[in-house]
């Protein structure tokens, strides 16, 4: 019985359990804190759908997941483990920034908007590429040297707002606003929430990366590469240009972060902007399974977690945003724990001869 | 001069280096024992703010240590019930625990004190004095004598570095590995409780501010060695007195405040330095993160 | 008095049996040696006899009682220590440690200084000399690693030592030594197991030898009493159980009337573990040469130089010439657009990407054809139609092109593997142990395809550790001995025996 059902779907339904076991607990945690659970899902439903400024507010937390979750996705079909989505995302949204900047001139959106986009890319891209190129060249773990540039990028990047292109008339820390041209209109119909025809570009771009992963030499060979790295370099794979490709591809999306926030919504790059992206984007991944167009509803739902997360902090008494980040690390630890579905397979295996 | 120097470096960088200390040794067990931890920052958090919790309820900073080392220690379990009885990847669920561990202080503040992640501060006459710096002595003093002397240290290091002679010797390497998962939760939970007790006198949100990192670069830089992971943290501290010294400070003939940044980034340059030099890479434990 | 006996010992995997009815005794204090080729079934005996694998049937005796040992660390307590091809050391701890482990002296802390007294006994009591009981484990030969481990399994007070291949990674002056330690061992009452597949050493040091072949006892000699061709017979054996009974099309070859395809000129390759040494051959269309040794004597390496000799430049010396182009620095995919197809050594780790479907497998090392697609996208169309075509013409089941190949048996696996190398019409092929681990039905789909291939003028460099499998298909054979071809048989000449005794070491 277990081999007729595709792999495919059993790893779906398995992410489907996890989630839901995380989310559960969520519930548990948030009824032990004196809070019903009827409720909770009630404000939980509003804050996702109630409104068209609801929804649209939960597809701008959606927006940097689906960029996050492919920045992890990406190198993972190498077989490399890019925890850095996080920095490679400041990197690239300050680059955003910077670009109205030096593009102050620049009056046609037409020309702003793809030259901020484009060096979003470039600069997360190049900050993606530090990690695969250690790792291809110097053999230095892309687990440590992610998590590392991570907080550099932080360093980095918060020196260039305080003493770079500061904005002098702000008392916060964050840089000189970006010109009219860069800024990317709302849609009407989500009444405010800063979310526009970026959301259609996000999703062709899933649909395209998932296309040429799936389609393309370059993306045989991240498989082949992750999969067995052995067969890989037996058969000519070159493993070096497949590990430092990926991570500036995977760079320069989380880049394009950027894009959502600095030219969608703040119109400046202030430090501390992110909550947690690229942190999130490992979850994603990982409810998706490594499959790209799996990534659009993980991010969907990871997004409204965010977003359900922040109702309850006002509309309710106990209950913080903070708990997305429980049930976050709860959903991964449901859907990244392989042993657990293999005790709950045995239980069901024996449920299954007691029963029959 | 003397007196200056040790008033004005040597004993500051000793206290912002406890943290790191307890934590970078209690990571130095773990991954000896084979097991990747990326864990600690999360293992601190709780730590602090559970540390804060109890030395605010008892008035007693002494409960507060003990009631941090339990906290790391609880989260840690969850930790290695994740990696070693169901087999989860180690990074994965590492992330996993510090993203849990972000949510928990200001979950429980908001229904405890109706705050958004902090703990009222706690009085001047239970905060911690010098019990964290004598304490931290004799950790280091134990670490090393049990890890080059005792029959724990030893299988311990052999879980980590061949863990079929070790099983193949009789004993198990899955006890060893849960060891060191504990010991990585105890000591860091005890590194957040200095945080919050010891280095200030409250719990503030996302209190361990990547000193959970810090103590595993240090881990790395020393080599998962006791006494050259201690040193990479004092060296960790040294940096974080000089930027604190320095914040805000204007040198002569310049007319902006010196940029800490650069300073603040130093502990993680220094590791991506090492890791990707020659010295760097041979010296994790040969079986780290190897699933038996 | 019997230190271990196996009676009527047999382990089956599914139907595959690889140890059918093993007996043998081994007698207290003498060296004995356990010889077979490789897959003969030793290393399942051992694992049977360490607990690894329950046996099926039949019983083990220790010291004259029946027991049932249900761990390594269960023989141990029953005096039975083995020393591992691959060493149970930590190179960056001491020696002394490293023998202590599990057994240390002291309550909490270890008492090293009497853990150092008792080891200095025991190396005197035996005769072993060492003294660098604080040095790391890294810093000794290999040699001394070896006495190393000799020296935990007596302090650990075993009576029967068991060493497996010791010689395989030794230097000639390093056997020497081996040997003459186990001797002292054995007169000091200790009882020493030798399992090995050389037969000059086990004819020079063992008391007696038990003969395996195809899982099951050939039979046990009194060393004094027999001699190298007695066990080579006993060894390779004979009744070959699949012949290739189709075409044997005969070619021109004489005279030159062919150029080589491939053409191997004074090839030496470095290797810490296998060298390759001053190696030349050539091959010709419609010739199948067989490469043939006991594991472990340049075979490996050759191959391995020869998929992806840009590996190994700096470590290598010589010339392959292919089609007279030279190729000593190739990579797989010139080598694949030069004409040379591979079915690798080991096609679990080297051949196959096992959560992946037939499809994505055929692609491996195919993927830049541009039959199968073009300015770097893949035609999925066009390479699903092929591989439908290939699971007829080579009945790979299931059939289906979405299976993961992880999920097939290893005959089908290796008939993919065998397809995808023959997809590009190769004029060489590179052909590693077509047959290893593979069920009966494919073994006869396998050769059946590779003489096809020969008989269509394809030049094919056959390794092989089924002499058996050479013997039936090869028009040449060389036998490769410590790096070097030894002995080269022409197809008349071909006889087990005699290239028996040349891959231990003997005279063609």
């Amino acid at each position: 019985m277990k081999n007729l059902l595709p792999a495919s779907f059993r790893s779906f339904l398995r992410s489907f359990a996890g989630a839901l076991a995380g989310f559960g607990a969520g519930l548990l945690v948030c009824a032990l804190a004196g809070e019903s659970p009827m409720k909770i899902i009630g404000i939980l439903y509003r804050s996702g759908f109630g409104s068209g400024y609801d929804f649209g507010m939960t597809l701008f937390y959606t927006a940097p997941l689906i960029l996050t979750g492919l920045a992890v996705a990406i190198p993972f079909k190498a077989g490399l483990f890019n925890i850095g989505a996080e920095g490679q995302l400041t990197i690239g949204a300050l680059a955003a920034a910077w670009a109205g900047v030096l593009g102050s001139g620049i009056t046609s959106p037409w020309i702003a908007v793809p030259f901020a986009a484009g060096l979003a890319f470039l600069a997360g891209g190049l900050w993606g590429l530090i990690p695969g190129y250690l790792k291809a060249k110097r053999g230095s773990h892309e687990v440590i040297t992610t998590i590392m540039l991570n907080f550099i990028a932080a360093g980095v990047t918060s020196y260039f707002t305080l003493y770079t292109i500061k904005d002098p008339n702000s008392a916060q820390a964050e840089t000189i606003p970006l010109p009219a041209s860069f800024h990317l209109a709302p849609f009407s119909v989500f009444n405010g929430a800063p979310m526009g025809g970026l959301i259609f570009f996000l999703i062709l771009l899933v649909v395209v990366l998932h296309q040429v992963l799936w389609n393309s030499v370059w993306g045989y060979e991240l498989k082949a590469l992750g999969e067995n790295e052995t067969a890989a370099e037996t058969y000519g794979i070159p493993r070096a240009r497949a590990w430092m490709s990926s991570m500036f591809v995977a760079g320069g999306v989380a880049g394009l972060v950027g894009l959502i926030e600095i030219l969608g919504n703040s119109h400046r790059f202030k430090i501390g902007f992110s909550a947690d992206y690229g942190f999130v984007g490992i979850a994603v991944a990982l409810v998706a399974r490594g499959n790209i167009m799996g990534i659009l509803p993980a991010a969907f739902l990871f997004g409204f977690l965010q977003k359900g997360a922040a109702s309850l902090d006002l509309e309710t008494e106990k209950v913080t945003r903070d708990l997305s980040y429980l049930i976050q690390g709860l959903i991964i630890l449901g859907v990244s724990a392989e042993g657990l579905w293999d005790a709950v397979g045995k239980l069901g295996q024996r449920w299954r001869s007691n029963a029959g | 001069m003397l007196a200056e120097i040790f008033t004005n470096w040597a004993l500051p960088v000793l206290r912002v280096s406890t943290p790191l200390i307890f934590a970078a040794l209690g990571g130095m067990w773990c991954e000896r024992s084979g097991v990747i931890q990326i864990g600690l920052e999360g293992f601190m958090l709780v730590g602090s703010f559970f540390a804060a919790v109890t030395t605010l309820y008892f008035s007693n900073s002494y409960l507060g240590l003990l009631a941090g080392a339990l906290a790391g220690a609880l989260l840690s379990v969850l930790y290695g019930f994740s990696v070693l009885r169901f087999r989860a990847n180690q990074i994965v669920a590492g992330t996993a625990v510090n993203l849990f561990a972000l949510g928990v202080p200001p979950f429980l503040s908001k229904i405890w004190f109706d705050s958004t992640g902090s703990t009222p501060p706690i009085p001047g006459e239970a905060q911690l004095r010098f019990l964290p710096l004598i304490l931290t002595g004799l950790t280091v003093a134990f670490s090393v004598f049990v890890y080059t002397r005792t029959k724990f240290g030893l299988r311990l290091r052999f879980a980590g570095e061949h863990p079929e002679a070790l099983k193949s010797a009789g004993v198990s390497v899955a006890v060893k590995r849960w060891q060191g998962v504990l010991l990585s939760g105890i000591l860091s939970g005890i590194a957040g409780a200095t945080l919050s007790t010891y280095l200030s006198s409250s719990f503030i949100r996302n209190m361990s501010a990547g000193r959970g990192f810090i103590a595993l670069a240090a881990v790395i830089l020393g080599k998962w060695r006791p006494v050259q992971t201690v040193l990479a943290c004092l060296l960790f501290g040294f940096t974080e007195q000089i930027q604190t010294r320095l914040q805000g400070v204007v040198l002569p003939g310049s007319e902006e405040p010196v940029p800490v940044q650069w300073i603040q980034i130093l502990p993680y340059l220094i590791t991506i330095v090492v890791l990707a030099s020659a010295v760097g890479r041979s010296r994790a434990p040969k079986a780290l993160g190897v699933v038996e | 008095m019997n230190a271990l006996e196996f009676r009527g010992v047999s382990k089956r995997f599914g139907s595959f049996y690889a140890n059918r009815d093993l007996s043998f005794e081994v007698r207290a204090g003498s060296i004995h040696g356990l010889i077979g080729e490789n897959g003969a079934g030793k290393s399942t005996a051992m694992k049977v006899l360490f607990g690894i694998h329950p046996a099926d049937e039949g019983e083990i005796l220790v010291g004259g009682k029946p027991v049932r040992i249900k761990s390594p660390v269960h023989a141990m307590k029953h005096g039975i220590g083995m020393v591992h091809q691959h060493f149970m050391l930590a190179g960056p701890e001491t020696v002394l440690d490293n023998i202590i482990l599990g057994h240390e002296p002291g309550f909490f802390g270890i008492n090293r200084e009497k853990a150092r007294v008792t080891l200095r006994k025991i190396s005197s009591d035996y005769g072993l000399s060492f003294d660098r009981w604080d040095s790391p484990v890294s810093e000794l030969s290999v040699g001394e690693q070896q006495r190393v481990e000799i020296l935990k399994l007596l302090y650990q007070r075993s009576e029967v030592l068991i060493l497996d291949e010791p010689t395989a990674v030794l230097t000639p002056q390093e056997v020497k030594e081996l040997f003459q330690n186990l001797r002292r061992l054995k007169d000091e009452g200790k009882t020493i197991l030798l399992i090995s597949h050389k037969l000059k050493e086990v004819l020079e040091f063992t008391d007696s030898v038990t003969v395996m072949r195809r899982g099951e006892g050939v039979g046990t000699k009194i060393t004094s009493e027999t001699n190298e061709d007695e066990l080579a017979q006993m060894m390779v054996g004979r009744p070959v159980s699949f012949t290739y009974q189709g075409e044997r099309k005969i070619f021109a070859t004489a005279g030159g009337a062919t150029r080589p395809v491939l053409a191997v000129k004074g090839l030496s390759v470095e290797s810490s573990s296998e060298p390759v040494r001053d190696v030349s051959f050539e091959i010709r269309p419609g010739e199948i040469l067989g490469i043939a040794g006991v594991q472990g004597n340049g075979q490996t390496t050759l191959l391995r130089y020869l998929t992806h000799p840009a590996r190994f430049e700096g470590s290598s010396e010589g010339l392959i010439l292919l089609k007279g182009k030279d190729a000593s620095r190739f990579d797989p995919l010139s080598l694949r657009d030069a004409g040379v197809g591979l079915v690798p050594e080991d096609r679990l780790s080297e051949g196959l990407l096992l959560h992946q479907d037939l499809t994505e497998n055929f692609l491996l090392g195919q993927h830049r054809d541009p039959r199968y697609g073009t300015r770097g996208f893949l035609n999925r169309g066009v390479v699903r139609t092929r591989v439908e075509e290939k699971i007829k013409e080579f009945d790979i089941r299931p059939p289906f092109t979405t299976v993961w190949t992880g999920r097939m048996s290893g005959g089908n696996q290796q008939k993919l593997v065998i397809a995808r190398a023959l997809d590009s019409n190769p004029d060489v092929l590179l052909i590693a142990h077509p047959t290893r681990g593979v069920d009966v039905g494919a073994i006869e789909k396998i050769h059946e395809a590779i003489m096809q291939e020969r008989n269509r003028g394809k030049a094919v460099l056959l390794f092989s550790s089924e002499l058996d499998e050479l013997i039936d298909l090869s028009d040449r054979i060389l036998v490769f001995y410590n790096g070097s071809v030894r002995a080269t048989y022409a197809r008349s000449e071909f006889d087990a025996w005699s290239m028996g005794r040349v891959m231990g070491g003997g005279e063609k």
